[in-house]
């Protein structure tokens, strides 16, 4: 599902453009690859077929038409579902992890929850891997064990940095609205 | 406890304890001195110097005594204090560990105490030696020496003596909680109370009580004229001396706000600054100038009264005056003591700071020009004011008037104490040298 | 679930201007491991304090085993935490002028022990952190990770129910502070002690039965 989550992500703050979404993609995630167009307009279809955006009007400035899409209830409760649930801590839901905390985090209302019940989460699946890791007796064992601990150590780190990255930009905003 | 107390009192190294104990030696045996010429019968049986055996004079010369005994205490409140962090560091320790606060004031009372309980009745021995090179001789014996200063027919009785070590020792212990009563120790390292406030002049009130107090003493009469102008005098000279003294952080901190403005070198900006922010160390360690100008200062005035008179004084007043003379000038390397201790403390303390100037760039000799601007800054204006202040008093009081001799005896007094005084403070810092050196290693950034 | 053990409610402190502690209410119970993590700054170190008797709440109220803690007397709370609390602290704990072995045996010192069964006794939580041949040197000559050890031998020498702990394994690498808190966890569970730890480490917060997250003073 992964990228039309993070569109529904973006039609939450207000109607746009298959362009906009594109662009606000790249911008929430500049250090993966961009978006393809197609990429998008694909996407958008499968919400649109099941009733998750909606289109609200079609207009016309001068260049080729734009459609702009809206999120339906129904896609409103469906990304308050994604955002909701937690991922599996790891091995493979890494990218889908940073889809979802970059799009709770724009959603800004209850990220800090979620990044919470996330630590939770990690944090058990640390706590098996370290028993399996002290039921091991074989170093070699062991220190695979570490390789994955340590993997899973760093996207606790990630997303502690990420709530905190929040709080600061917040206190900047905040500060600059109270001068101006 | 008392072999933990021990440990840590020794853990040091000797210097501490051992200048501890010295002080208060000096101490307990100038007070021995004093109760055994209060002692004497009103017609002594030996051979003393005039002012001692003169009944009428006696008082003054106990008093003497007595007002020797502020240098070495000032001296050990320096010492008692030297390597606060440190200390503070360990009886916050201490508390972590599980002390409970009264069990740390014991500790560090148990720490001051064994020092300066030793120091005590070494005081004893001290008397011993005073009257041994410098005791009376009875009549009709062959005098053995020229000076004769301490009675030998009577000695303070055993139970003074006893009170004399329990007293010093007492004293000894509550300078050393007075040293650290602004250290709340808590478990995590020690919080002072709210910064200390700048200081005020307070002192000038008991100046003026002791000018009131002196000119009160003059013009009393009737049958007690004689005990009641003696004892307003004393009162007058104690409460002048505590008003010197009790000026010396606010001079500090003055002196320092106004060669901080005008600034031009980095020592004397270094100097001063370090006066503003803490005025209180340095103004201790030479309070005592403060009250060696005072007593000088009425010296030289008292010197011109006798010039005045013209007669031929065969030594009753001015042998004394030689004898003030060479108190003060032991005094004065008391005071000394005093200023390098107070230097050592402030390395110690600022350790990490030297060091970190030293890695700017900053020479040790400057560092060195520093301790000077900031020690002189202090004692200079203090020794100058109570000299000022001791002649202009006792020159315009019981003289009566100024007058050309007691001009020039003024001038020269100050000249003389600024110089002596400038002296002490370059001596003092001189001492320091080693410790500054070592301290301005920058090796001190990474350890601690 | 164990009985409780500790309970607050409400606990306040401000250092001047800064509040550190907004509010926070937790119960631990007999014999838990708990973890207190955090942003830096969050409060961790002041509520780990608060809850061993080392600094006083503004308003609030902290019990330990059901009796007040917090307006207990100076004395009083110090020799509880001597009797019943071990901490290790981040730094700054040990007497400069004593031996790390002396350091260790100083809680059984001040409760009057024999001096030789103390000094036994140190030895012996020295051997247990593999710290015994630092047992003479005193702190400034050991490093940052040895005085951690020394410091979490000493707060187990006298049997402790409640070990304090504030980021126990800061100062070490991972298995050194591994070995450090398998160590401080088994000695607790020998004795059924119970741990508080304050961490930024997640492998040692994964090694609690339960985390308290703290953010902005609040628990989170
Ligand atoms: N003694 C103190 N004086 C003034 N402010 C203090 C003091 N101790 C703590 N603070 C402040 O209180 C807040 C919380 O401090 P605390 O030490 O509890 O944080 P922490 O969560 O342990 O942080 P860290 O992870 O960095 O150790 C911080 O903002 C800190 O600046
Ligand atoms: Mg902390």
């Amino acid at each position: 599902m992964g990228v039309s989550h993070v569109l529904l992500g973006v039609l939450a703050d207000g109607p746009a453009h298959g362009y906009d979404l594109k662009r606000a993609h790249d911008e929430r995630f500049p250090a993966t690859k961009a978006m393809p167009y197609g990429q998008v307009y694909s996407a958008l279809q499968r919400l649109q077929r099941d009733h998750l955006v909606e289109i609200v009007e079609t207009v016309q400035e001068g260049g080729p038409e734009r459609t702009v899409y809206a999120l339906t209830d129904a896609g409103r409760t469906e990304l308050a579902s994604w955002l909701e649930a937690t991922e599996p801590a790891g091995p493979y839901a890494a990218d889908e992890l940073v889809r979802k905390t970059v799009t709770a985090l724009w959603r800004g209302t209850d990220a800090a929850d979620y990044l919470q019940r996330q630590r939770t989460v990690h944090l058990g699946r640390m706590r098996e891997l370290l028993a399996l890791q002290a039921s091991v007796s074989d170093t070699t064992a062991r220190i695979a064990v570490d390789h994955t601990i340590f993997h899973l150590d760093a996207d606790l780190r990630w997303l502690e940095a990420a709530a905190a990255r929040v709080a600061d930009a917040h206190q900047v905003t905040h500060r600059g609205e109270a001068k101006a | 406890m008392i072999r933990l107390a021990w440990r840590l009192a020794f853990a040091r190294g000797w210097a501490r304890p051992a200048l501890l104990a010295a002080c208060t030696a000096v101490v307990s045996g100038l007070l021995l001195v004093t109760l055994a010429v209060l002692r004497l019968p009103a017609q002594p049986e030996e051979r003393l110097l005039a002012v001692i055996t003169d009944p009428g004079t006696r008082g003054g010369y106990a008093f003497g005594a007595a007002l020797l005994i502020i240098p070495p205490l000032l001296l050990l409140h320096q010492v008692v204090r030297l390597g606060t962090s440190a200390r503070e560091r360990r009886l916050a320790a201490l508390r972590l560990a599980g002390a409970t606060p009264a069990e740390v004031r014991r500790i560090g009372a148990i720490e001051v105490g064994i020092p300066v309980f030793a120091g005590s009745i070494l005081g004893l021995g001290l008397y011993r030696l005073l009257r041994l090179c410098f005791g009376g001789t009875r009549f009709g014996e062959y005098p053995s020496h020229a000076v004769h200063l301490i009675p030998t027919t009577v000695a303070p009785a055993w139970w003074e003596t006893l009170l004399v070590i329990l007293g010093v020792t007492l004293l000894g212990v509550a300078v050393g909680a007075l040293a650290s009563r602004r250290v709340i120790v808590t478990p995590l390292g020690v919080t002072r109370r709210a910064a200390a406030p700048a200081p005020r002049p307070w002192g000038a009130l008991a100046l003026a009580l002791a000018v009131v107090s002196g000119l009160a003493a003059m013009r009393v009469d009737g049958p007690q004229a004689h005990t009641l102008g003696m004892a307003g005098a004393l009162v007058a000279i104690a409460l002048a001396l505590l008003g010197v003294m009790a000026l010396a952080p606010w001079l500090a901190f003055t002196a320092g706000r106004i060669v901080a403005r005008r600034a031009r070198t980095g020592p004397v900006l270094l100097a001063a600054s370090r006066l503003v922010a803490e005025p209180r160390p340095a103004a201790r360690a030479a309070a005592a100038v403060g009250g060696i100008g005072l007593v000088a200062g009425g010296a030289s005035a008292f010197v011109a009264d006798v010039m005045a008179m013209q007669n031929d004084d065969d030594g009753y007043y001015l042998a004394p005056v030689a004898l003030v003379a060479v108190c003060l000038l032991g005094a004065l390397v008391v005071v000394v003591g005093s200023l390098a201790v107070h230097s050592v403390e402030s390395l110690l303390d600022h350790r990490r700071s030297v060091a970190s100037l030293t890695a700017l760039g900053v020479p040790v000799d400057t560092l060195i020009t520093a301790q000077r601007w900031e020690t002189g800054l202090v004692a200079l204006p203090m020794a100058l004011i109570g000299t000022l202040l001791g002649s202009v008093v006792y020159g315009l009081g019981p003289v009566g008037g100024p007058s050309f001799v007691w001009f020039a005896c003024t001038i020269v007094g100050l000249t003389l104490v600024a110089a002596l005084c400038w002296v002490a403070v370059l001596a003092a810092v001189r001492v320091v040298r080693p410790w500054t050196v070592r301290a301005a290693d920058p090796a001190h950034l990474r350890t601690e | 679930m164990s009985e409780i053990q500790f309970e607050a409610r409400g606990v306040r402190k401000a250092y001047g201007r800064t509040e550190a502690l907004r509010g926070v209410s937790l119960t631990i119970g007999a014999g838990e491991v708990v973890a207190i993590s955090g942003p830096s700054g969050s409060g961790k170190s002041t509520l780990l304090l608060a809850l061993a008797g080392l600094i006083r709440p503004e308003a609030g109220e902290i019990a330990y085993d059901g009796a007040r803690l917090d307006d207990l007397g100076e004395a009083h709370r110090t020799r509880l935490r001597r009797r019943q609390f071990g901490v290790v602290l981040q730094f700054g704990q040990l007497v400069p002028e004593l031996t790390a072995a002396q350091n260790v045996a100083l809680p059984l010192l001040l409760e009057r022990h024999d001096r030789a069964a103390a000094r036994r006794l140190a030895l012996g939580q020295l051997e247990r952190f593999g710290a015994l041949d630092l047992a003479d040197a005193l702190p400034g000559e050991l490093s940052g990770g040895e005085a951690q050890r020394v410091a979490a031998a000493r707060a187990l020498v006298t049997g402790p129910r409640v070990i304090f702990a504030d980021e126990p394994t800061g100062a070490l690498d991972t298995v050194g502070g591994e070995h450090l808190l398998k160590t401080l966890l088994g000695a607790a569970r020998d004795n059924d002690a119970t741990v508080v730890m304050v961490t930024h480490d997640n492998r040692v917060a994964a090694r609690a039965d339960r985390e308290i997250f703290l953010r902005d003073g609040v628990i989170a």
